[in-house]
């Protein structure tokens, strides 16, 4: 028997909570490869994080797990092994693929232990995006509004871990994602329109990078 | 089919058995069926035992709403290397008309095919939507790679093309062993860090064998290689020169073969 969803404000409560940097998935530990292109001089400046961050919304990140996690919301439970085996396949690099799955397990592991009479049917999904669009579907969030608190987890996560790896204050990194409103607008559109064939992109300077964070002789992040 | 109808439908349809030589067994072509404008040149074998086999189009390129369709069939035992004779020029034709070009391999095993064909160029305005599709059993041997410039960059035209979409997969005794699904649709963030920044030629390959790789190519920032989640060798690379690209692209083929095959280096003369 499913659990009565909560109320609208009360999903939207925890659809914040879930998002929040603070929530314990470990997220923190994982720049997907920007910590590469920060060494290796590709980001330096404000602007150059800005151009980062869009272009990922448009051509990568957001032709990728934002449709991941749009889907997990709206498909149906026998569906998203095939998803998450998507997901599998097209994260090539091995530090993304995992700092994805590991992100993934440890959000479901938390939201379990804080909502266990509401999460009593969450399916069994593995990838962060798809992970954090299950949840909030259980959660009683509606699809755009999880679609959103994922994209802007995922921003905000960037510009923080930017602040680390370059000389960048706090309203500065928050101004990057700001110049970025209308491409994460445009990922969330993109996603809810999204079916399993139109998953693709273009990223492939992200890629060699991510790749090569392993062999950095300094780093501070795991990916 | 209209006679109005510019558009060309290529097929080519390639398969190789193994039969009885003077030194051992050799690779042969067994069957062949060819549709203008897709058409080989006579197969011959390198001194490491592969047969060869290069396509040729002898149109003035693609065009949109030209459709290709090649499938090759390696049978166990077989070595089978197939090229391209020059690059493949992507033009366009009608607005929002677009290239297609379809590859299917089936691959026994026991049997190794490779596919290292010339870059594609995609000229303004131009569209091209290509599958590659590779099945293999237990036991076969695979290798392919692509290339792309980003237009004639010789002639200064860059990123002008409307769409360039490649989807490549392998599936070894029908479990996916690698997918690359790459969509670039050119616009003012395709040169952001992370994306193309300033390079002009891209490749990617797949390598698909039963040896272990110690020695992993890479050259920080331009190309990298690794593993996919079900054990698949990926390549990334990108470069400011076309011949630059082609040079570290076949190096690193070269360095997996060796590791992945045993294979001693093509050598191939063009």
């Amino acid at each position: 028997m499913s659990a009565a969803l909560p109320s609208p404000f009360l999903s939207q409560l925890r659809l914040l909570q879930l998002a929040d940097s603070a929530f314990p998935t470990g997220a923190y530990a994982f720049s997907d490869g920007l910590e590469t292109l920060t060494q290796r001089g590709a980001v330096r400046t404000a602007d150059d994080l800005t151009a980062f961050l869009s272009g990922q919304l448009r051509h990568g990140f957001g032709l990728q797990d934002v449709p991941a996690c749009a889907l997990a919301w709206s498909l149906s439970p026998q569906e998203l092994p095939e998803l998450d085996d998507l997901l599998d396949n097209l994260k090539l690099v091995r530090g993304p693929r995992e700092a994805s799955l590991r992100v993934g397990a440890n959000l479901r592991k938390a939201a379990l232990h804080l909502w266990p009479a509401d999460l009593q049917d969450l399916p069994a999904t593995r990838h962060h995006a798809t992970v954090f669009g299950a949840l909030a579907r259980c959660l009683g969030a509606a699809q755009e509004q999880a679609v959103c608190a994922y994209v802007s987890a995922w921003l905000l996560g960037r510009v923080t871990s930017a602040t680390r790896l370059m000389k960048l204050g706090g309203l500065d990194a928050q101004r990057c994602a700001a110049r970025c409103e209308d491409k994460a607008q445009w990922a969330v559109a993109q996603a809810l329109q999204a079916t399993l064939d139109d998953f693709g992109g273009f990223s492939t300077l992200l890629d060699i990078g991510a790749q090569e964070q392993a062999s950095l002789e300094q780093r501070l992040f795991q990916s | 089919m209209s006679l109005f109808n510019r558009t060309r439908h290529g097929i080519l349809h390639l398969e190789f058995g193994l039969r009885r030589g003077q030194y051992g067994p050799e690779t042969f072509l067994r069957r062949d069926k060819q549709k203008t404008p897709l058409m080989i040149i006579r197969p011959f074998p390198l001194p490491c035992g592969t047969l060869m086999v290069f396509i040729v189009n002898p149109t003035g390129g693609v065009f949109g709403g030209d459709t290709s369709e090649i499938v090759v069939q390696a049978e166990a035992g077989t070595r089978v290397l197939v090229l391209t004779q020059s690059a493949t020029r992507i033009q366009p034709y009608r607005t929002d008309d677009v290239a297609v070009q379809d590859i299917h391999f089936k691959v026994a095993g026991g049997a190794r095919l490779e596919y290292y064909p010339e870059r594609t160029i995609p000229f303004a305005g131009s569209r091209f939507r290509q599958t590659i599709h590779a099945d293999l059993e237990d036991g076969a041997e695979f290798g392919c790679t692509e290339t792309f410039s980003t237009g004639r960059v010789q002639s200064g035209e860059r990123l002008a093309f409307a769409l360039y979409e490649s989807r490549v997969e392998v599936r070894q005794g029908g479990r996916r062993v690698y997918l690359d699904r790459q969509r670039v649709v050119p616009d003012e963030h395709l040169r952001a860090p992370g994306l193309l920044g300033t390079a002009d030629y891209v490749a990617s390959g797949v390598w698909v064998g039963g040896g272990e790789v110690s020695e992993w190519p890479t050259l920080p920032g331009e190309l990298s290689t690794g593993r996919t989640a079900s054990g698949a060798v990926w390549l990334r690379g990108v470069a400011g020169r076309g011949p630059v690209l082609d040079a570290r692209l076949n190096a690193a083929c070269e360095q997996l073969r060796g590791q992945l095959f045993g294979a001693v280096p093509l050598k191939v003369r063009r």
